[in-house]
């Protein structure tokens, strides 16, 4: 075996070894936790701030592709693909959805 | 030093493999994420790894590192510096370190950047693209290491099997690999998906990536089309042979699952179709890999037999009894949906595509296998050769293009016929201007006629499609056709990239049914000189010519075409026979028309070079095929192209796709094929003279219009010419014994300067009139590919003989003699 190419694989294996166990040294197992956590323990320092009053929904919010809970997808004559109750043509091909 | 590196880093990326899988394992005991993001971590090292490794083989290929085995028996120093890249995949041992190499990345791609739908599924799918690339990274490290060490390097290697030294080689198979691999994708997903989340989309959740894995098969079955036509030297494309099939088995059934996915996507069921395409794609990967290396199916591949069939073997046990057994122990659950039961629906006649496509797979297969199997059950072996074949996958491909052309008319829901009843009329006219096209081309045959109606009525209707679409939204939006034609290919890539597809795949059957009912094959001997009448042209063959280049020697013949008299082309092919190698590495040349190639093989030739034997092949159609590719291929890039070109990656990657694309189209069309185009030929015996008027040194002019009711010597010849040196004392001699006798004699020298042709005319003692031929024109005119040439110009003006080449002894003068005979 070749020295050179020892070290080198060596300091490859070193690396390698850092990269993997780094997430390991992480505390807790569940990032949002630790999130939650963490907003927690900040409200409890200062118990005086209140929170932001919560922003209207913007226009967004109706092309996003988030489900509203509850609501159940209706699909497309045409193409198939899910649509929202008041589209009027489908976003995906046009079809013009009053025409059935 | 390179050969311990390398070997190093593989290893290394075994155990970070094998690591993730576990890891990824643990996670999902334990709900803990911070183990698969190790997992993760680990793949994404293994890949990296991968990737120095490759770099390390390069890098001994183009370093000479003879002590590494695997560079000596693929690579010699003359080698130009492409083809030692390639030699990495020139082997089986480089070929399973390159396919490590993609199954990694794809790996860390796949569960670093899933899509949102696929999230859940990452987990699971971690594990067993852990344990796939295990499984290769142990065969490639303990079976087939490329990086084993001689204990004495060579001075250098042995050089590559000729039939690889192709600049197509460069790109065919990393194509493949992609698809091999990419298929490995889609289904650990569907593995994912299976055991854990059945209620995910999994199909949609992958499309980009069994999209990938398909354009990537088909790319390398396409490359390796062309390839087989350049190289193999029989004037085909596809022989039916165990290893093109291997590689379009799983092409049938990745087709079948991409359309089964739009059922599904669609809502129809076909839930199960999906699960077992999936599995039997990844199989049947499995399977090629097995029946080329193994050595257990007869292939022209120069594969070499190894030790690996039984590896592979138990991979296929194993995979497919866990993925069936899966299906099985959920098949409730998955057929829940039940389909449509009418035949004439959009579900009855996907339903019918699958099935006609799994049919194909099963012919291919059985035709595969079965000599191997009568051979090992019965005293008599039977071989499957082409014609079985063609036989028994014509008619299913038939049906294919039948279904291509009736099923995206059906309708969606209700009125399934509506459509069908609207665009009838228009199908049912490009059926027929199809078999009027084909009769009026002179093709008759009744199958063909049957062929050409159903490529007709695949071809319309995916026109149909496009213009339908099109003309809606015209009228919709009131923007002009070219605008409206992108925002539906952008808008919806996979629908119409999709006909696209079609569209090529229509186009490439035109081909392939030209060439397969109509093949034209014969070997003519020729003799140098003298015109030969084959499949309606005529051809000349110049003396051959042998060099050397680098390691290899280059014997080529000139050949000058005609059809009817009026010069077509020149064209070249060649023969090399490289040190050390049996083989023969044979160059066609091609002079490629829409209608018809004729494809020219040096096939031999007699020891006095008197005769040459060329094979003449004349490929009906076959550049449709080709046509049909670049359709093919511009609609898998349409289905394939990023939805959001903004993200940096997206484009990075897109450019060099298309890059690759483009490089690896020149690789394979771009090179030249050995046809020579010239505005004009060497006039045949027989055809009038072209005319020449020639400044000769002493400041006279020598005109052929001037010299009519004679017959006239033209020679061409340069001072630079050994040949021409003895050719020069013969002509004087004759002009002194023929000048009264009204023979004229004129010479032309070509390609050199005033000093340089007076010095050679007063060494030899020149007295017949010598021009220069400025420009060459002259030269051009009468078509010459060297010096000497020497034409006799009858009293009428018509070429009487042609020399190519030095004067045969005494042959000038008998032939004079007959002319002056003859008046």
């Amino acid at each position: 075996m070749d020295i050179g190419a020892g070290l080198i694989g060596a300091a490859a294996a070193l690396l390698l070894v850092a990269y993997v166990a780094r997430p390991l040294g992480r505390r807790s197992a569940d990032p949002d936790a630790q999130i939650e956590a963490w907003v927690a323990s900040v409200r409890q320092l200062d118990e005086s701030v209140a929170p932001p009053e919560p922003k209207a929904p913007t226009e967004t919010v109706i092309v996003s592709s988030q489900e509203p809970e509850g609501t159940s997808p209706s699909f497309c004559h045409r193409c198939g693909r899910s649509v929202k109750p008041h589209h009027r043509f489908c976003p995906h091909c046009g079809q013009d959805l009053a025409e059935t | 030093m390179l050969g311990d590196l390398g070997a190093i880093f593989a290893a290394l990326a075994l155990l970070a493999t094998l690591y993730g899988s576990g890891a990824a394992y643990v996670s999902i005991r334990r709900d803990d994420r911070r183990w698969w993001e190790s997992a993760r971590n680990a793949l994404i090292g293994a890949a990296v790894l991968l990737g120095l490794a490759l770099l390390v083989l390069v890098a001994a290929f183009l370093t000479h590192d003879f002590a590494v085995r695997y560079v000596v028996l693929h690579a010699s120093r003359a080698m130009p510096a492409y083809l030692k890249v390639s030699a990495v995949w020139a082997g089986q041992e480089g070929s399973l370190l390159v396919w490590t190499f993609f199954q990694a990345s794809f790996t860390a791609l796949a569960i670093s950047l899933p899509s949102q739908r696929a999230r859940p599924l990452v987990p699971w799918t971690t594990v067993v693209l852990g344990v796939i690339g295990a499984f290769f990274l142990g065969i490639t490290l303990f079976l087939s290491n490329p990086f084993v060490q001689l204990s004495h390097a060579p001075l250098d290697g042995q050089g590559m099997n000729p039939l690889l030294r192709h600049p197509g080689m460069v790109f065919h198979p990393p194509a493949m690999f992609v698809g091999y691999v990419g298929l490995s994708i889609p289904f650990a997903f569907a593995l994912a998906a299976l055991i854990a989340h059945r209620e995910v989309r999994w199909t949609q959740a992958v499309r980009t990536w069994t999209l990938i894995a398909w354009i990537g098969l088909s790319l390398g079955l396409f490359l390796g089309m062309r390839w087989a036509y350049d190289v193999l030297g029989w004037g085909g494309y596809w022989g039916w042979d165990p290893v093109e099939n291997a590689g379009l088995l799983p092409w049938f059934t990745t087709t079948a699952l991409l359309h089964s996915a739009v059922m599904r996507d669609e809502g129809r069921g076909f839930e199960i179709w999906n699960y077992v395409l999936v599995a039997l794609s990844f199989v049947l990967v499995l399977f090629g890999t097995f029946a080329t290396r193994s050595g257990v199916i007869q292939s022209v591949h120069a594969f070499a037999e190894s030790n690996l069939g039984g590896w592979f073997l138990g991979a296929i046990g194993v995979s497919l009894a866990v993925s069936l057994g899966l299906i099985f122990r959920h098949r409730a659950e998955l057929s829940a949906r039940a389909m449509s039961d009418r035949l004439f629906s959009r579900d009855g006649l996907f339903f019918l595509t699958l099935v006609v496509l799994c049919t194909l797979t099963v012919s291919v297969f059985v035709g595969s296998v079965l000599p191997t199997i009568t051979d090992l059950l019965t005293a008599q072996r039977f071989d499957a050769g082409p014609d079985w074949f063609d036989r028994v996958t014509g008619p299913q491909f038939g049906a294919l293009l039948l279904l291509m052309g009736i099923c995206p008319l059906l309708g969606r829901s209700t009125s399934v016929f509506r459509r069908v009843k609207r665009w009838g009329w228009l199908v049912g006219l490009g059926a027929g201007s199809a078999v009027v096209a084909a009769l009026l081309a002179g093709l008759t045959k009744p199958a063909v006629l049957v062929a050409f109606a159903l490529t007709g009525i695949a071809g319309t209707t995916a026109l149909v499609e496009i213009g339908d679409g099109v003309a809606r939204r015209m009228r919709r939006t009131q923007s002009p056709v070219l605008n409206v034609l992108w925002e539906l290919l952008r808008l919806q890539r996979r629908r119409y990239g999709g006909y696209l597809v079609h569209l090529g795949v229509v186009l490439m059957a035109v081909g392939v049914i030209g060439t397969r009912f109509y093949p034209f094959e014969r070997n003519v001997v020729l003799t140098p000189g003298e015109p030969h009448e084959v499949a309606g042209y005529t051809l000349v063959t110049d003396p051959l010519s042998q060099e050397i280049v680098r390691d290899a020697l280059t014997t080529s013949a000139t050949v000058t075409v005609y059809r009817d008299g009026d010069y077509l082309s020149t064209l070249v092919p060649r023969v090399n026979r490289y040190e050390g190698y049996q083989q023969l590495y044979t160059v066609p040349a091609l002079r490629p028309a829409l209608s018809e190639d004729l494809y020219l093989l040096l096939a031999g030739w007699s020891g006095d070079g008197t005769e040459v034997t060329f094979k003449v092949v004349v490929n009906v159609l076959v550049n449709f095929l080709w046509l049909g590719g670049l359709v093919f291929f511009a609609g898998g890039a349409v289905a394939l192209w990023p939805r959001e070109m903004q993200a940096p990656w997206n484009a990075i990657a897109a450019v060099t796709v298309g890059l690759l694309l483009v490089a690896s189209g020149w690789s394979m069309w771009g090179a030249s094929h050995g046809m020579v185009r010239r505005s004009t030929g060497r006039p045949m015996v027989g055809h009038t003279a072209p005319d020449f008027r020639l400044t000769t040194l002493d400041g006279k002019t020598a005109a052929l219009t001037d010299l009519q009711g004679r017959i006239v010597v033209l020679n061409f010849w340069a001072p630079w010419c050994p040949s021409c040196k003895d050719d020069l004392p013969v002509l004087q001699q004759l002009w002194e014994d023929y000048r009264d006798r009204g023979v004229v004699f004129v010479g032309a020298a070509y390609d050199t300067e005033v000093g340089a042709a007076r010095e050679s005319i007063a060494t030899h003692g020149l007295t017949f009139p010598v021009g220069l031929d400025t420009g060459n024109q002259l030269a051009d005119a009468y078509g010459i590919t060297g010096v000497p040439e020497t034409f006799v110009i009858d009293a009428a003006g018509h070429i009487a003989v042609v020399h190519i080449g030095p004067l045969p002894e005494g042959q000038l003068k008998m032939q004079l003699e007959r002319l002056l005979e003859a008046e």
